[in-house]
């Protein structure tokens, strides 16, 4: 289980945007979507890439299964705030 | 122009204990010192997650790496060889995955290392095995890899052991695509990227310049006094620390802006500085330039300026000395002397594979020069080396001194005539091959023994004797016999050859660094070589060739009958 750090809502959304930013190269903000399926940069090695930045940046461990979710910003964002007991 | 602030910053993030990807990630150096290596990478499991973290490493560390990944590799088959230069192989295998016991392990790793180094010169830096079940596996590798040449053991294991069972991430390895936690592959890029691939591919720093208020101590000696200068606990460890670097070989000196009659006060009246004034091959201190300084100590130590690191808590300073040595190695001194102890053993270019007894010997060696220098004065060449009792000893074809014959073309900078660093695996071709002969020569006199001082690579080819490399260390520059040296080590060689050569036939190659042997060159063949700006490249590499007619030599050979050295030939032919 992982321990909850006292984030808010907005913490979280705000460093997975800019994650996202910074492993696809673009600027992403809180307000976009992004799907897998979409994207040209979000290849195997970016997911991992953004798998280690949030887990580093959130204090979470990500299981196998939620690692299957990795589809979208909207659903990792949504696994990272139940996490966090904050959805 | 460097941007020193930001390589301070980039240091301590670096070099710091606590790593996260995101911050090392985002550290831009472009210092690039010693250009692009081209690294291969063997696996077994994934290296893509180092790749970046280890370019970063890489840049610190003052090359820009260009990683050439190869597909899973599983049964170590090395199939994807191409045949392209590279600087360096990177073994990166997890050994778990292996279904073998210790000895079978051995067996199978060492005969694919000596398959390997069958096609590829570059040296090869392999990780040894994780698991503490393996110990016997990790030792034989270890003593195994001495057969084979230029082949270094990355103790993976002693990861392993710190982290214990957060090493290993089985539950998602099918994402990953290695057991490994992703912790390990920050902490892996660190150690390659600073320690391991820097001892294979710069040369080691020779010298330290340390700062001293702030740096070597907590306070001020000109405001705090000699007694009021604080020795912490971190400050202890650093002195310890700096004093172990110096017993392997790096020369320590200090350079500060202080009085210098204080800094002697401070040495003798501070008897628990663990750092003595005897550990010290010199010091500067001034008011003065610390950059000028520098280039004082090199000149006493006969070395580059540019192979020092200064040691510094102020940033200010470090940038002055940068701009005035543009390829000195910098580190900041941070408040906290535990945090600078532990970034020092972590400095790219202080670590090393193995020490010789000619590193062991560097600092008394120095010394040494200091009072030869002294004795020098007044006197003629030739009447100065009959009062030292000077020895030359010439080793021909010696396989005892491998170890060495590897490391002088890697370590000499300035009296390195061709530049070419060969690798072990093109030396010991120079020992097993007819007509091809490696000279070493090694130099003695009442005041030090210097040991192995320079080394001289040629073959036969073509009625010429075609000298493919000629280096002397530093050490044995200033006597006024590097020419006396070189002509009988070339004639140790031509005594040997059963066809007499027409002429000899050096390779020079013009760099930054090596003036002293370009001089020389153009001394010893009187004015035959080309100038720079003339120079007709024979191909890409800038390597250039220069004819010595057999009898000129001869003419230089019989000067020197008369010359006041005892020389002893030792030939293994």
């Amino acid at each position: 289980m992982n321990q909850t750090m006292g984030y808010k809502i907005n913490d979280v959304e705000n460093r997975i945007a800019e994650i996202f930013s910074e492993v696809l190269k673009r600027t992403v903000l809180i307000t976009d979507e992004v799907l897998r399926e979409n994207e040209p940069k979000w290849d195997s090695l970016a997911n991992l890439e953004i798998v280690m930045h949030i887990e580093e940046a959130l204090n979470v461990r990500f299981s196998p299964e939620q690692l299957e979710l990795f589809k979208s910003k909207s659903s990792i964002t949504l696994v990272v705030l139940k996490a966090h007991g904050i959805a | 122009m460097l941007d020193v602030p930001n390589l301070v910053n980039a240091q301590h993030t670096l070099l710091n204990k606590k790593l996260t990807r995101s911050e090392i990630l985002k550290q831009k150096i472009r210092r690039a010192r010693f250009g692009r290596k081209t690294v291969r990478i063997y696996r077994n499991h994934n290296f893509e997650l180092m790749d970046p973290v280890l370019s970063v490493f890489g840049s610190f560390s003052g090359f820009e790496i260009e990683t050439l990944i190869g597909s899973y590799d599983e049964s170590m088959s090395f199939n994807e060889y191409s045949g392209e230069r590279v600087d360096a192989d990177v073994l990166w295998f997890d050994f778990s995955r292996f279904e073998l016991k210790s000895d079978a392990l051995t067996e199978f790793v060492v005969s694919r290392l000596k398959a390997l180094r069958k096609f590829s010169n570059a040296p090869i830096i392999i990780c040894d095995h994780p698991s503490v079940d393996y110990v016997d596996f990790n030792k034989s590798l270890v003593d195994s890899v001495k057969e084979v040449p230029d082949i270094f053991v990355f103790p993976i294991s002693e990861i392993a052991q710190k982290m214990g069972d957060g090493f290993y991430d089985h539950d998602r390895a099918s994402h990953f695509g290695t057991a490994f936690h992703t912790s390990v592959f920050l902490e892996s890029a660190r150690l390659i990227g600073l320690k391991y691939l820097p001892a294979v591919l710069r040369p080691r720093i020779k010298a330290i310049a340390i700062d001293l208020d702030n740096t070597l101590y907590n306070g001020v000696l000109g405001e705090d006094g000699p007694e009021g200068v604080r020795m912490t606990e971190g400050h202890r460890r650093l002195q310890e620390c700096l004093v172990k670097l110096g017993e392997s070989g790096i020369l320590l000196s200090v350079t500060s802006k202080n009085v210098d009659q204080d800094v002697e006060t401070l040495f003798s009246v501070r008897q628990d500085f663990p750092l003595r004034l005897e550990h010290l091959a010199g010091r500067q201190v001034n008011w003065g330039s610390k950059a000028e300084n520098i280039k004082k100590l090199a000149e006493a130590f006969n070395i580059s300026p540019s192979d020092f690191l200064l040691l510094d808590d102020n940033p200010a300073e470090i940038g002055q000395v940068v701009a005035d040595i543009d390829l000195i190695d910098v580190m900041h001194a941070s408040d906290d002397a535990d945090i600078t102890v532990s970034e020092l053993n972590m400095f790219p270019g202080l670590f090393s594979f193995g020490l010789t007894n000619e590193d062991l010997k560097r600092s008394k060696d120095v010394i040494a020069r200091k009072h030869r220098m002294d004795q020098q004065k007044g006197q003629s060449v030739a009447e100065y080396l009959e009062q030292m009792e000077t020895s030359l000893a010439i080793h021909l074809n010696e396989a005892d001194a491998f170890k060495r014959l590897c490391e002088i073309p890697i370590k000499t900078n300035q009296f390195n005539l061709a530049l070419q660093r060969l690798s072990a695996t093109q030396i010991r071709s120079y020992l097993d091959e007819r007509n091809a002969f490696v000279v070493s020569f090694s130099l003695s006199d009442k005041l030090s023994n210097s040991g192995n001082v320079g080394a001289l690579y040629a073959k036969v080819a073509d009625d010429f004797l075609v000298v493919d490399e000629l280096c002397v260390s530093c050490r044995a520059l200033g006597r006024g016999i590097e020419d006396f040296m070189i002509t009988r080590a070339l004639d140790a060689i031509i005594q040997t050859i059963p066809n007499e050569v027409s002429g000899i036939r050096f390779y020079y190659r013009f760099g930054p660094r090596n003036q002293p042997a370009i001089e020389w060159l153009r001394k010893f063949t009187q004015d035959l070589i080309a100038c720079e700006s003339d120079c007709v490249k024979g191909d890409s590499s800038g390597l250039n060739m220069v004819h010595y007619p057999l009898n000129k030599f001869r003419s230089r050979l019989e000067s020197y009958r008369k010359f006041p050295i005892n020389v002893l030939l030792q030939t293994a032919l």
